[in-house]
Formats: structure tokens, C-alpha cells, sequence
């Protein structure tokens, strides 16, 4: 599933370790997330969103 | 904001991939014991490391989604190959094969390894060595995946 979370977190200057921390996971997991390779689960998806103050269909696309 | 001591930060949460590996080098290591019959304080080591790393996977707080995922693709290696490892079984319990492992299981104890391969087929603490491998494989398998096109942070 694609996604912006790259972006939402580069335009925040945070690292990937920052990011993680603010959301209660892994910095491995950010990484998964942000290249693709994992999809987050819903509670996860929603923290994410809460933390960018958007919504989740306006960070994750799953229309390939 | 509340004060919560035992909160896992994310520096806990990133030692579980850590302590995954040496489970990893642990299983590996201790299934080699395990055949060449070594006993001593390494097997301990050696054991409790893949085991502690299995349990981990399973009761440890101090993880994430992504771990999780990690640890099914290793789950479903070990049920595929617990699968394929019964229907052997079956198979060679089923067919003419079943006479040469019977005698292999009452084979002697100090007898070549040649002569003692079909016990070692029925040797439940070694299916549970190799299965412990195979859940690694698994692990390792997916994270190695993921880290084509990674752009992970040093």
C-alpha cells in the first residue's frame, strides 16, 4: 500500500527513530511502513493519522 | 502527561529484532549440537537463546505489528514443514519403508550415523530442533525481503 508518510515525516524534519517513538513502535516498522512493505494495522493507522492531524485515507492509498 | 515507568520506548521495541537474530545463531548452533550429541554449558546457552527468542515472539509487550509480521512468516514456514514432516512420516509408515525404520529406531545407540538415519527421522527433540531452524528461516527470510528498496535510517 502506498503511502505518504515519507513526506509527512521529512516536512517534519523527524527521523524515522522520532517518528516511532511518537507512534509506540519499532523504528524498523516506521521503515516497513514507509517503503511499503507492511501495512499498518487499523490502531496503528489511526494513531499515524491522529499525529498528523489527517485523515487516513489522505495518508495511505490502496489503490495501485 | 502520566508518568508510566514500564512504558516500552522505542529502543526496547527495536532490541526484539535484535534478540530475534541471536535466537537466530542460537537454534542453529544448538541443532548442531544437538546432532554431533555435544552436551555441556554451550547447549544451554545455545538453547535457551532460540527459545527465549521463541517466547518472545509470543508473550514479550515490547513489540510492534511489524515484528509480529515478521515472526508469521516464520510460523507458517514451521507449519508447512510440520505438515510436510508428518505426511513423510505417513508415507513411510504406510509403504515397505516402514520395516528399514523400525529397525533403525532399535538400532544401537554408538551406531554410524548412516545406520541410525531413519531413528533420527523419529527423533521428536530433533524435529523440534529443526522446526525452532525453520521458524528463523522464516523470520529472517521476510526481514531480508524487506530490506530491498529499504531506506532505513542509520
Amino acid at each position: 500500500m502506498k503511502n505518504r508518510l515519507k513526506v509527512l515525516r521529512a516536512e517534519r524534519n523527524w527521523s524515522q527513530a522520532e517518528l516511532a517513538t511518537q507512534l509506540d513502535v519499532s523504528r524498523q516498522a516506521v521503515n516497513a511502513i514507509e517503503t511499503g512493505k507492511h501495512d499498518p494495522s487499523l490502531p496503528l493507522a489511526f494513531r499515524i493519522a491522529r499525529l498528523f492531524d489527517m485523515k487516513i485515507e489522505d495518508i495511505f492509498d490502496d489503490e495501485v | 502527561m502520566p508518568y508510566k515507568p514500564y512504558t516500552p520506548t522505542e529502543a526496547d521495541r527495536s532490541f526484539a529484532y535484535k534478540y530475534a537474530w541471536a535466537g537466530a545463531a542460537g537454534s542453529v548452533i544448538s541443532l548442531g549440537l544437538y546432532l554431533f550429541g555435544i552436551d555441556g554449558i554451550v547447549t544451554g546457552w545455545t538453547l535457551g537463546a532460540a527459545v527465549g527468542g521463541l517466547l518472545a515472539s509470543k508473550i514479550n509487550r515490547r513489540i510492534d505489528d511489524y515484528y509480529v509480521s515478521l515472526c508469521s512468516t516464520g510460523e507458517r514456514w514451521v507449519v508447512v514443514a510440520l505438515g510436510v514432516y508428518l505426511l513423510s512420516g505417513w508415507f513411510t509408515w504406510t509403504v515397505d519403508l516402514s520395516m528399514p525404520s523400525g529397525l533403525g529406531v532399535l538400532a544401537r545407540e554408538g551406531a554410524p550415523l548412516p545406520d541410525r538415519a531413519p531413528a533420527l527421522f523419529f527423533d521428536g527433540m530433533l524435529a523440534a530442533h529443526v522446526l525452532v531452524v525453520i521458524f528463523y528461516a522464516g523470520y529472517a527470510f521476510h526481514w531480508v525481503r524487506d530490506r530491498f528498496e529499504s531506506d532505513e535510517d542509520a
